[in-house]
């Protein structure tokens, strides 16, 4: 309770903060005129952007006032599926072909915010940026910002970070990021997506804190004065590991509270865990619906079947093609691909089962299909 | 039966009997805090009765049905009250005390901490151990799963359902966990995640009782609240806690070891060194038990650290050559009854050893970059507070104490942190697991309870300056 409230308080008093616009650049309104594209590719201008399509390896460069400073970039685009692209820079005073860059990639989701500070070999001050567009790449450019913190915002950034929380996923079982100090907006905004994860690790602030009271109680045993020295230490110590414990404990009480909102109380439809969306919904309601027997799996691949065998054993799910044949019951997950027709399940390569029916569908694209005339 | 009566109920007639196997360790000797009693209790009852329950099947194929394991419960419950009677042991002695401190607004500051800490971790476990399905790799695939195939077997599984091939994996790993899971579910009539899930909360416990009451015994009531307070608040072992994996019971034994024979060789009466060389074979004869790193890492560990404590003694005067032959005989038939019919029906069933990658299968060099990510891992995440960092200091500030009277205790401490970490930098399978973070922080995990206790030896105290 003690660290919910001191949660509370810490997200009411954080300054909010704000990173201004370095430098911006709007590809809907500006196109690439004054950019360097060192091969041809092709262009078509659109009411929300420019789309570019690379024959071949391009690299497409802005170049910038000298000496602008920056510490993150907002890149509004759109990709076909997961583009792979790199971030490319140019360093204030490095030799005039030493560029470096950044492996990264553009995909659905519109929005691609990196914190350029968190990135190894960021100088900070640049002259030149842009990307790297492998061959084949087709992408929707909107608009540029490349950012940065005053130094004025800085410690609210930080404290804001400080008390931004990781959310439960499979890598918790064996390591939490714990408190990071976010190098901008950008870095605070992604802080926990990226790997590893944005900013810099609180951990040295405790440290620091913990090496003064270290500092102040040697200075009194160095005076004599042992017992006065050893309490002081040991206050210290005691306090910032408070401190620390206050922080991973209201992180772990907000996930608990975001996964009894979003699983325990959410209605029966809305119901998900983490990255999982409706997986666990699926997986409550399978073991009724098949019995003991073996049932054919069409699942995604990002989600392991295991998940299938531990909901539903003693039925086992049956992944490879070529033993699926002939079972009765084949469950489809996620698979937008495979659709029932009137001879039956129809996947990408054709037919995949006898006739039968739909026993649940539970989301567009997962049900449960019941063949009925092997 | 609703599961939380099945979990108490469950629970408690194994720790009965584990109650009298420490009443016939610890004799008169009332050499434990009434903490660490419990904590024993807990920690050999459950796991020991259901280790014997386990190789009992394996080795007869008897069916593991609720009154299988019921009567053999009561078997052992019964043996162990025979022979207490037998020894004509009283039930209660009085345990070791623990120093009231007398700053009284101390212990009540810290008392608050600590129920605080208990509450976080109550209401947390209410969402994400009750409530949310079962997420975790190794809880999913390993000892959830292999509790259900118990459960609907009635055998202890070799070969894992939908896999091909047997004795590899997770098939391989001694079943005391997921046995325990299962006979908690016999007894509820049903299966019930909540409770699979919540036998978790049961290493903490332990791990707790044994810290507190250790700390306490030797420092006071304020310093045994302090060690707890301050056990209960690391971050990775609260994720532990409230998720079925196997890393914390480890923990819990691994503690249970180190103390018992840290205890020995610093006992000051003959029947406090037996009582606690006792608790200490106990506890090693149950390390094959638990994981594959229990008999590969733990389990040799545990033999070298009962030699060399025993040569202390020798060395010392303070035992004959007689007291070794009876540990030594001791410790013989508990491994003979706990751990070799187990290594026997791996070999016989062709189940592996190593951790979930057989030995033979991983290939041995320096790893490049683990160390860095070792480094990371301890100092710059949020894993463990202040705890490694606060480790090395007192190691280097409080050497003394460490390498002195703590001596057996620290150089045990080192030892499993040394060994666990040295295989990541050796091993290219456990090497790859700690570039990923997929491994190191589970077999951290191993280890922290016992350095908890450890470091809250280690910190001075104003008071004894002052006098």
């Amino acid at each position: 309770m003690l660290a919910s409230l001191l949660l509370s308080a810490g997200l009411l008093l954080a300054p909010a903060a704000q990173a201004a616009d370095a430098v911006q650049w709007d590809f809907a309104t500006q196109g690439v005129q004054g950019w360097h594209l060192t091969h041809d590719v092709q262009m078509q201008q659109e009411d929300d952007g420019l789309i570019i399509r690379a024959n071949e390896d391009t690299v497409m460069l802005w170049t910038l006032p000298a000496r602008t400073e920056v510490d993150g970039m907002t890149l509004r685009a759109l990709g076909e599926g997961t583009t792979p692209i790199s971030l490319v820079w140019h360093a204030t005073g490095d030799a005039e072909n030493a560029f470096r860059q950044f492996p990264t990639v553009i995909d659905d989701d519109g929005e691609l915010a990196i914190g350029l500070s968190d990135l190894p070999n960021f100088p900070g001050s640049i002259d030149r940026f842009g990307f790297k567009l492998p061959a084949g790449a087709t992408i929707l450019f909107q608009s540029l910002a490349l950012t940065e913190t005053h130094d004025s915002d800085r410690l609210g950034l930080w404290w804001q970070s400080f008390w931004t929380f990781d959310a439960i996923s499979m890598r918790t079982i064996n390591f939490l990021w714990g408190p990071r100090l976010a190098s901008s907006q950008a870095s605070l905004d992604t802080m926990y997506q990226t790997e590893p994860a944005g900013g810099w690790t609180a951990n040295w602030l405790f440290y620091g804190a913990a090496l003064m009271g270290g500092i102040a109680g040697g200075w009194l045993l160095w005076n004599g004065k042992r017992a006065l020295g050893i309490t002081v230490i040991l206050w210290t110590l005691g306090g910032v590991w408070l401190v620390y414990d206050v922080r991973m404990s209201a992180e772990l009480l907000h996930n608990a509270w975001v996964e009894h909102a979003q699983w325990v109380v959410a209605p029966d439809d809305k119901r998900t865990l983490r990255d999982s969306d409706d997986a666990f919904r699926v997986l409550e309601a399978l073991p009724p619906l098949l019995g003991e027997e073996p049932y054919a799996l069409l699942s995604t691949e990002g989600f392991s079947s295991n998940f299938f065998r531990y909901a539903t054993y003693p039925a086992l799910p049956v992944t490879a093609s070529g033993a699926q044949a002939g079972l009765r019951h084949w469950v489809v997950f996620h698979r937008a691909d495979v659709t029932v027709g009137s001879g039956g399940l129809v996947g990408r390569t054709g037919p995949l089962t006898g006739p039968g029916e739909i026993v649940e569908r539970f989301s567009p694209h997962s049900f449960l299909f019941r063949v009925t005339q092997p | 039966m609703t599961p939380l009566p099945a979990l108490l109920i469950g629970l408690a007639l194994p720790a009965l009997t584990g109650w009298l196997c420490v009443r016939l360790l610890e004799r008169g000797a009332g050499s434990l805090s009434w903490p660490e009693r419990l904590g024993y209790a807990l920690l050999l009852g459950p796991a020991g009765t259901l280790w014997l329950t386990d190789l009992i099947s394996i080795w007869t194929s008897l069916p593991l049905t609720l009154w299988t394991m019921l009567a053999l419960q009561l078997l052992f419950l019964g043996l162990a009250a025979g022979l207490v009677r037998w020894q004509r042991l009283p039930l209660l002695v009085p345990a070791a005390p623990i120093a009231r401190d007398p700053k009284r607004w101390l212990v009540l500051g810290l008392g608050v901490l600590l129920t605080l800490s208990i509450l976080k971790l109550v209401l947390a476990g209410s969402v994400l151990t009750l409530q949310v399905p079962t997420f975790f790799d190794d809880a999913r695939d390993n000892w959830n799963l292999r509790a259900k195939v118990i459960v609907e077997t009635q055998h202890i599984p070799v070969q894992m359902p939908g896999e091909d091939g047997a004795g590899g994996g997770v098939a391989s790993y001694p079943s005391t966990l997921p046995l325990l899971k299962a006979w908690l579910v016999s007894l509820a009539g049903g299966w019930s995640e909540a409770l699979v899930n919540s036998v978790q909360s049961l290493w903490l416990v332990i791990a707790g009782l044994l810290v507190g009451g250790a700390v306490g015994r030797r420092r006071g009531s304020a310093w045994g609240l302090a060690a707890v307070t301050a056990l209960l608040g690391l971050p990775l072992l609260g994720i532990h806690a409230l998720h079925s994996y196997g890393d914390l019971m480890v923990a819990a034994f691994a503690t249970a070891t180190i103390l018992a024979f840290f205890e020995a060789d610093r006992a000051e009466s003959r029947e406090g060194f037996f009582a606690w060389l006792g608790l200490g074979i106990a506890a090693v004869a149950l390390l094959p038990a638990l994981k594959n790193e229990g008999l590969a890492v733990f389990f040799p560990s545990g033999l070298l650290l009962l030699g060399w404590v025993l040569w202390r003694s020798l060395r010392r005067g303070d035992s004959e050559r007689s007291d070794a032959l009876r540990a030594l005989m001791g410790a013989g038939i508990a491994v003979a009854v706990t751990t070799l019919p187990w290594l026997v029906f791996k070999w016989a069933q062709g189940l592996t050893f190593g951790n979930a990658h057989a030995i033979g299968e991983t290939g041995f060099g320096w790893q490049t970059g683990v160390l860095g990510a070792i480094s990371y891992h301890l100092f710059s995440e949020g894993n463990w507070l202040l705890l490694p960092g606060l480790a090395l200091v007192l190691l280097a500030l409080r050497r003394r104490l460490a390498f002195g009277p703590l001596l057996v205790l620290t150089l045990s401490c080192f030892w499993i942190f040394a060994a666990l970490s040295g295989l990541f930098l050796i091993s290219t399978d456990l090497g790859h697991e700690a570039l990923k973070q997929t491994g190191y922080g589970r077999a951290m995990v191993q280890v922290s309870v016992a350095w908890t206790l450890l470091v809250f030896l280690l910190l001075p105290d104003p008071r004894d300056e002052a006098a």
